[in-house]
C-alpha cells in the first residue's frame, strides 16, 4: 500500500506561474525516497503541502489513506530546512513538548541520542551552536514512530562529519515500516541511503524516477552523475 | 545621551518646583469691614453682592489669611479664594463663636456695572453664544404668568449682559418658547432659584411670572437665533435627523445582517465539511441579531 | 489538545507579565503614599512636594506602559508562534487549525482581562491609600450606600441583568479587539513576505481609525435616536427596554466576533504563507 498519494497537484504563488503543475506521484510504505532537483524547482513546496503547511490550488494529497489535515499530522514527522523552535526554551522543554503533542514520540530514544552527543538537556537552545541545534531538531523528529518522515534539506549547511551523523541517525532510528522523503541537492552524500529517487524540475515535473540501485546498475553511473547529465545547463 | 537626560530632568524638576502652587498662608494685606460688606485684598476693595448671576470658569485654591492682632479679636480664622481677573473673591470667616460665614465679593471697579445689570438698569443684552442682541426693556414688557410642568423641557437660551468687551458676563434670564409664543423669564422677577445653568428646565409644576415677547425686533432676532429663518436653518431639522438615525440603525442592525444571512446560507450550501458548519453558525447568529433588533425596534417605535 | 495549547500559550504570555503586574501594583502603592504629600495644605518643603508629584506622574506613566505592554505581548506571541519559523512547528502539530486559533484567542482575552484587573487594582490602591482620610469616613461610606440605594430604586432587580450585561459586553468587546489585531497580523503576513510587522501595524492603525470613526458616527446618531424614543416611554418600560437594548448590542458583538473569527480562520487555513 502507498503511504503517500499525490494526485494532480497544482500550486501557484503568483498568478499564471505555477510552482507545481499537475504533479502526481506515489510513495510506497517502507521506502527511503530522494526528491532531487535544482534549487527553486518546488521540492520544499511539495513537502510543505504534504506536511499541511500549504494548501494546494487543485488536486489532492493522501497520507496513509487520509486527506492532509489534523489526522495526517499525527503520522507525519516533518523536519524543515531551518530550526523551528523557540530558542528561549531548554532542550528538556522540547522533549516535554513533543511528548505532550505526539503520542508516537519515544522520549527514551531521544534522551539516548542526546546523551550520545553529550547535549545537556538543561541547556537553552540559544546557547547551542547552529550544528547542534540542527542535530537536536533531527533527534526530536526521528524519535517519533511516524509513518512518513519528511526531511527537507536535512544536510544542507552542515559539515561532512555532521552529514554522516545525520544520515546515520536517519537510517538507524526510523520506523522500518515507514517511508522517508528526503529533499536535497547534495546527491552524492544522500544517494547511498536511498531506495528510490525522483528527479524533479521546475513546475514540479518529474523527469526521471525509480529504484536507485537499479538505475545505477543500468547506467553504470552514480545518481549524482546521472543528475548532472539530466539537468545539464 | 546621559547628559541630555540629566539636563531635561533638571529642567523638569525646576519647572515643577516653581509651578507647584503654594499652599502656604498668605501674608498679603487682607482687611475686612466689621459687617463683612467689604474686603480689601492687595490694595483693592471688593464689595459683597449676590454673585449667582454669573459663572466662574476659573479654578482657584483657597488661601489661609494670616490675621493681625486686631483681626483676631473679631474672628478666629479667614480664608479667601481670589479668582483670576481679580473680578471676584470668595471669603470664609470662622467667627469666635465657631459660626462659619461665607461671602462673595466683586471688585469695586466692576460693582456698579454688575449691580446695574442685575437690577435691570441696562439696555443691550446678548443671546448666549450668539452675536445677537436684544433691548432688555423690550423683553420686560407684557408681564404675565404661565403654568409650567415639571416634565416639560424647554429649549432655553440665556440672556446675558456683557461688559468690558465680554470679559464679564452676567446672567439675567432666559428666553423660551411655549405654545408658539416666546417668553422671557427674568431671574430678578421670577426668583433666583430658576438659575440652573445652560440646560434650563423648569423646577416644578407651578405658575411662573414671565414676560411675553411681542415686539417685532425681538421676535425676528429670536427667529434668526433659533434657526427658523432660512439663512440659519441647520443642515438637518429634528425630523430629518431622526430619519437618518432610524435608517442607520435599521441598516447596521437589520439590513446588513439580513444580507449577510443570505450570503452565508448560499456559502453554506456550496461549501463542504467544516466551512459548511461555520457558515451555518454565522447564519444562526444573523437570524438572532435580526430577531432581537426587530423586537427592540417595534417596541420603541 | 486545546488544553495543551492553552497551557503553552499561557506560559508564554504570563512569563514576564507577572513581574510587570507586581511593579504596577507597587507603583499604585507608591502613588497612594505620594498623593497626601502632594496635595497637602501644610508647609511641605518644595523638593519633597515636587518629588511626590513626579512619583505620581511616573506611577501613572508606568501603569499606562503596563497596559501597552499587554498588547505588545499578545502581538509578539501571536506573530512569533504562527508567522515566523516557529510556525513550522505550530502548524504541523496534530491539532485542528481552529484549536490553534482558539488557544491564541482565549489566552489573549484572559490575559487582557487580567491586565485590566491589575490596572484597576493599582489605581484603586492609589486612591484608597492617597485619599484614605476622606474615603474611610462614615460620611463617605454613607454617600456610597445612598448612591447604591438610589441606583437600586431606579433599576430594581434589573441591576443584576445590567451587571451581567456589562461583564458580557466587556468580554465580547475585548474578544473583538483581539480578533481584529489577529486579523491585521494575519492579513499582513499573507500579503507580504518582508516587513510584516510594520505592515500589520499600519493596517491595524488605518483600519482602527476607519472603524472607530464609523462607530462614533453611528453612536452619535443612534444614541440620540434611542434617547429620544426612550423619553416617550412610560417609566415601567424603561428597564425592560434598556435590557433589550443591551441584549441587542451583545448579539451584535457576537455577530462581529463570528465574522472576524471566520475571516481569521479562513486566512490561517487557506492563505497561510510561511517563508
Amino acid at each position: 500500500m502507498n503511504i503517500l498519494e499525490i494526485k494532480n497537484i497544482t500550486k501557484c504563488y503568483k498568478k499564471n506561474s505555477p510552482v507545481l503543475n499537475g504533479l502526481s506521484i506515489s510513495v510506497p510504505a517502507g521506502k527511503i525516497v530522494g526528491l532531487l532537483g535544482p534549487n527553486g524547482c518546488g521540492k520544499s513546496t511539495l513537502i510543505k503541502l504534504i506536511a499541511g503547511l500549504l494548501q494546494a490550488d487543485s488536486g489532492e494529497i493522501y497520507v496513509d489513506g487520509q486527506k492532509v489535515g489534523e489526522k495526517t499530522a499525527a503520522v507525519v514527522s516533518y523536519l524543515p530546512e531551518r530550526p523551528y523552535f523557540n530558542f528561549k526554551l531548554k532542550v528538556k522543554d522540547l522533549l516535554k513538548y513533543f511528548s505532550e503533542f505526539y503520542s508516537d514520540f519515544r522520549i527514551d530514544r531521544a534522551e539516548k541520542l542526546l546523551s550520545d552527543l553529550s547535549i545537556n538537556k538543561n541547556a537553552r537552545l540559544s546557547s547551542l551552536s547552529k550544528g547542534t541545534k540542527e542535530k537536536v531538531q533531527l533527534i526530536l523528529v526521528m524519535s517519533r514512530d511516524a509513518k512518513l518522515y519528511l526531511l527537507d534539506e536535512p544536510i544542507a549547511g552542515v559539515d561532512p562529519a555532521a552529514r554522516d551523523y545525520i544520515l546515520g541517525t536517519i537510517i538507524s532510528n526510523y520506523n522500518p515500516e515507514a517511508s522517508i522523503i528526503i529533499t536535497t541537492h547534495l546527491i552524492t552524500d544522500v544517494e547511498q541511503v536511498l531506495d528510490e529517487f525522483l528527479f524533479m524540475t521546475y513546475g514540479g515535473k518529474i523527469l526521471m524516477g525509480g529504484n536507485a540501485d537499479a538505475t545505477r546498475t543500468k547506467y553504470s553511473k552514480s545518481l549524482d552523475a546521472i543528475f548532472r547529465e539530466v539537468f545539464k545547463c | 545621551m546621559k547628559k541630555i537626560l540629566s539636563i531635561i530632568s533638571s529642567v523638569l524638576i525646576a519647572l515643577t518646583i516653581f509651578a507647584v502652587p503654594s499652599f502656604a498662608k498668605t501674608n498679603d494685606t487682607v482687611a475686612f469691614s466689621d459687617d463683612f460688606s467689604y474686603v480689601y485684598y492687595n490694595g483693592t476693595r471688593y464689595i459683597a453682592t449676590d454673585s449667582r448671576y454669573f459663572y466662574i470658569n476659573d479654578y482657584a485654591e483657597p488661601i489661609e489669611v494670616t490675621l493681625t492682632k486686631e483681626q483676631k479679636q473679631k474672628i478666629k480664622a479667614m480664608s479667601i479664594t481670589p479668582y483670576d481677573s481679580e473680578f471676584y473673591l470668595e471669603a470664609n470667616y470662622l467667627l469666635n463663636n465657631n459660626t462659619s460665614v461665607y461671602c462673595t465679593y466683586i471688585n469695586e471697579y466692576y460693582y456698579k456695572h454688575y449691580q446695574n445689570a442685575i437690577e435691570g438698569k441696562v439696555t443691550t443684552v446678548y443671546l448666549y453664544d450668539e452675536d445677537l442682541t436684544f433691548n432688555l426693556q423690550n423683553l420686560l414688557q407684557n408681564k404675565t404668568s404661565i403654568l409650567v410642568s415639571e416634565d416639560s423641557e424647554y429649549d432655553c437660551y440665556n440672556i446675558m449682559y456683557q461688559f468690558f468687551d465680554g470679559d464679564v458676563e452676567v446672567d439675567l434670564g432666559v428666553v423660551f418658547k411655549q405654545d408658539d409664543k416666546y417668553y422671557y423669564l427674568d431671574y430678578a422677577t421670577a426668583g433666583i432659584e430658576f438659575i440652573h445653568g445652560f440646560d434650563f428646565s423648569m423646577i416644578a409644576e407651578k405658575n411662573v411670572t414671565v414676560y411675553e415677547i411681542t415686539d417685532e425686533e425681538s421676535l425676528s432676532t429670536l427667529d434668526l437665533a433659533l434657526g427658523n429663518s432660512p439663512e440659519t436653518r441647520p443642515l438637518f431639522d429634528d425630523n430629518t435627523t431622526m430619519l437618518i438615525s432610524g435608517f442607520l440603525l435599521i441598516f447596521i442592525f437589520g439590513i446588513i445582517p439580513l444580507g449577510l444571512l443570505i450570503l452565508f446560507l448560499i456559502l453554506a450550501l456550496r461549501s463542504k465539511t467544516k466551512y459548511r458548519k461555520i457558515f451555518l453558525t454565522l447564519s444562526l447568529i444573523c437570524i438572532l441579531q435580526i430577531a432581537v433588533f426587530s423586537v427592540l425596534f417595534f417596541m420603541i417605535m | 489538545m486545546l488544553g495543551k495549547l492553552l497551557k503553552h500559550d499561557f506560559k508564554a504570555l504570563f512569563k514576564y507579565w507577572w513581574i510587570a503586574a507586581i511593579i504596577s501594583l507597587g507603583l499604585g502603592v507608591a502613588a497612594g503614599f505620594s498623593i497626601p504629600i502632594a496635595i497637602s495644605d501644610n508647609n511641605i518643603p518644595p523638593i519633597l512636594r515636587a518629588s511626590t508629584i513626579i512619583a505620581i506622574f511616573v506611577a501613572i506613566m508606568g501603569i499606562g506602559v503596563f497596559s501597552a505592554f499587554s498588547v505588545v505581548m499578545i502581538f509578539i506571541r501571536f506573530y512569533k508562534n504562527l508567522f515566523t519559523d516557529e510556525g513550522y512547528l505550530t502548524f504541523t502539530l496534530p491539532v485542528k487549525r481552529a484549536s490553534i486559533l482558539n488557544s491564541k484567542l482565549i489566552s489573549a482575552v484572559l490575559f487582557t482581562i487580567a491586565t485590566t484587573f491589575i490596572i484597576f487594582a493599582a489605581i484603586l490602591t492609589a486612591l484608597l491609600i492617597g485619599f484614605s482620610k476622606d474615603i474611610f469616613t462614615v460620611r463617605f461610606l454613607n454617600e456610597i450606600h445612598d448612591s447604591v440605594l438610589e441606583i437600586y430604586s431606579h433599576t430594581g432587580a434589573y441591576i443584576y441583568i445590567y451587571i451581567i450585561a456589562a461583564v458580557l459586553l466587556y468580554i465580547s468587546i475585548t474578544t473583538i479587539s483581539t480578533l481584529f489585531l489577529f486579523n491585521c497580523i494575519t492579513f499582513a503576513s499573507t500579503i507580504t513576505k518582508k516587513a510584516r510587522v510594520i505592515t500589520a501595524i499600519a493596517i491595524y492603525y488605518v483600519a482602527n481609525s476607519v472603524f472607530t470613526s464609523i462607530f462614533q458616527i453611528l453612536f452619535v446618531f443612534s444614541g440620540s435616536y434611542i434617547s429620544d424614543k426612550m423619553d416617550t416611554l412610560s417609566e415601567n418600560m424603561y428597564n425592560p427596554i434598556t435590557s433589550l437594548i443591551l441584549l441587542c448590542v451583545f448579539v451584535f458583538t457576537v455577530f462581529i466576533i463570528g465574522i472576524l473569527y471566520t475571516i481569521e480562520y479562513y486566512m490561517l487555513d487557506r492563505k497561510l504563507n510561511l517563508l
